[in-house]
């Protein structure tokens, strides 16, 4: 990990802006994001509302800070979550075999049957929409491919003289998978996590978009743009500057991700 | 070959029918009863109990499930709570346009993904602005850069129509919306693929035999990028399978993602059943005819 690219230091600068923003943003700038005032709906960028007001005169830059902190903490507490458990999946099954890996992996096999965001969607849409609901739909999307790939991770190391050595060493296999499997797939968990993110994050802003996420008035960017849609014509800001905040998240996991992978790949060799 | 293909065809019926138990059980699991939405609030009490019994609601899970199964096989979907046609009509009068979209996303944009691609793992001059661009590209929502096209095309220039209902010309900006995406990561898997393929032993092999241009990159270079390129064509045909909800929103497009939605918010369940299964099924499809792609192009696989 000691020889990053620039991609991923560009990525590290803009996921701890990002974060910063969506941590201290409320506190350094302490505008209610609920707070409305009619009478100032609708209003372009002004010195009293940096990027203008929305359709009910609230405060957009409080909503984007809000929803930015809102759309961060879901995606991340879901591919946490979603990863953790796949990968402890993946890696016991793999390490492991047998019926319990057979079983496994046709249950992954169905879970990817289901193509891309559908996943997701089929789980939100039958739980209540709030935060607990969408970090748990987007932790289920993310299961299925952490445990394929740490899965082959496992299946690679099992055949390694240190674990064969650890075996024969009278170690369990709990022990030996928590000491020599599981470090050593941490980098790959890691590139996965950051790489899953940027799908996470549009999973999550599309699913309010949708409707399916927090209910309002609570801010998030994805059901910011769904109602910016509807003031196009009069107000494009409301559609713009969410979009750009929500594209600014992912490309930093995205380059993040980028960066990660290639420090993974000339390290093994 | 003909073993290979058999028991590839054979594995998509246990993913399939793991599918419709997931499915089912997750529907079955959605609050509201079936029978009062179908019935609408003023409905009586004996009303009710009587749709129950007749829509089997009263039947064990397992009997329930089977009975489900056996409806699917004879391809009946049920019917719609909120219009009483049946689903199946209802998903057929809608998958052309989200199937047209998906093809056309996925042709055009491995036409240009493809070859911008290879051209930028031969002549790395223009490759980091390529790269830059397909970040960006990667980093857009869809749901986004549509609502941009709308304001720049529809609202702005007035030259495309922000909805749909106008022929192809409704199709043009949501395509436009979904390559950009699509392009970006093609663009990308190629070109870090043909450039390991670039120092392989068989491409000096064919250098030092004096095959050049178009036929080494044509026959020794791409067809060996096409197993990556084919699988991640495959995957991307799910995302925008599924994609398609969020397009067909922002477009207000009549497919599928749309329908699914509307039935979503309506808790139409069979209609919801059907939609989520139908869009599984065409994604195990394509997932299988490009198995079977791997076993005409790649000899590796066929032993």
């Amino acid at each position: 990990m000691s020889s990053l690219s620039w991609e991923a230091w560009i990525g590290v600068v803009l996921v701890t802006l990002l974060l910063l923003a969506g941590l201290l943003g409320p506190i350094v700038y302490p505008v209610d994001p609920l707070e409305q005032d009619l009478y100032r709906a609708l209003e372009e960028p002004s010195p009293a509302h940096p990027c203008g007001t929305d359709e009910l005169g609230r405060d957009l830059l409080a909503r984007l800070l809000y929803g930015l902190n809102s759309t961060l903490f879901i995606a991340l507490a879901g591919v946490l979550a979603g990863g953790w458990a796949g990968s402890l999946l993946g890696l016991s099954t793999g390490f492991t075999g047998g019926w319990w890996d057979y079983f496994c992996m046709r249950f992954t096999d169905i879970l990817l049957a289901f193509p891309g965001f559908l996943l997701a969607l089929s789980v939100a849409a039958i739980l209540k929409n709030n935060h607990l609901n969408l970090i748990v739909a987007i932790a289920i999307f993310t299961i299925p491919g952490f445990a394929r790939l740490t899965r082959a991770r496992a299946l690679e190391l099992r055949t390694r003289e240190y674990v064969t050595a650890a075996k024969a060493l009278g170690n369990g296999s709990l022990a030996t998978l928590y000491r020599h499997i599981l470090p050593n797939s941490l980098p790959l968990i890691y590139t996965l996590t950051s790489q899953r993110l940027s799908a996470a994050l549009l999973t999550t802003s599309g699913l309010s978009f949708l409707g399916l996420g927090p209910q309002p008035p609570l801010p998030e960017l994805g059901a910011m743009l769904n109602t910016g849609r509807e003031y196009m014509w009069v107000a494009p800001h409301l559609s713009i500057l969410p979009g750009i905040v929500l594209s600014l998240c992912v490309l930093a996991f995205n380059l993040l991700g980028y960066g990660l992978k290639k420090s993974l790949k000339d390290n093994r060799h | 070959m003909v073993r290979k293909t058999l028991s590839k065809v054979l594995m998509t019926i246990p993913v399939l029918i793991g599918v419709s138990l997931l499915v089912f059980l997750l529907l079955r699991s959605l609050p509201g009863d079936p029978a009062l939405i179908y019935l609408g609030p003023d409905a009586t009490e004996a009303e009710v109990i009587q749709l129950r019994a007749r829509m089997g609601l009263d039947n064990p899970l397992a009997l329930q499930y089977l009975s489900f199964l056996g409806d699917l096989l004879r391809g009946n979907l049920g019917t719609s709570l909120r219009t009483g046609r049946p689903v199946l009509t209802e998903l057929w009068a809608r998958v052309n346009l989200t199937a047209q979209l998906a093809t056309a996303t996925v042709t055009i944009s491995s036409l240009f993904g493809v070859f911008l691609g290879i051209f930028a793992a031969i002549k790395p001059r223009l490759t980091p602005v390529l790269l830059l661009l397909s970040t960006v590209g990667i980093s857009t929502p869809v749901y986004w850069s549509g609502l941009l096209l709308i304001l720049v095309f529809s609202v702005h220039l007035g030259w495309l129509p922000p909805a749909g209902g106008a022929g192809w010309r409704s199709l043009v900006l949501p395509v436009i919306a979904l390559s950009a995406a699509t392009f970006s990561a093609l663009f990308r898997l190629t070109l870090n693929s043909y450039q390991e393929i670039l120092h392989e032993d068989y491409m000096r092999t064919a250098r030092a035999k004096g095959v050049s241009g178009l036929r080494l990159h044509g026959k020794h270079g791409l067809r060996n990028a096409l197993v990556p390129i084919s699988t991640f064509l495959a995957l991307e045909f799910g995302n925008l399978l599924g994609g398609a909800v969020l397009t067909e929103s922002v477009f207000s497009l009549n497919g599928i993602g749309r329908y699914l939605v509307t039935a979503i918010a309506q808790r139409d369940y069979p209609v919801v059943q059907g939609a989520v299964l139908l869009l599984c099924f065409l994604f195990v499809l394509i997932n299988l005819i490009v198995d079977l792609v791997y076993i005409l192009i790649d000899p590796r696989v066929r032993s």
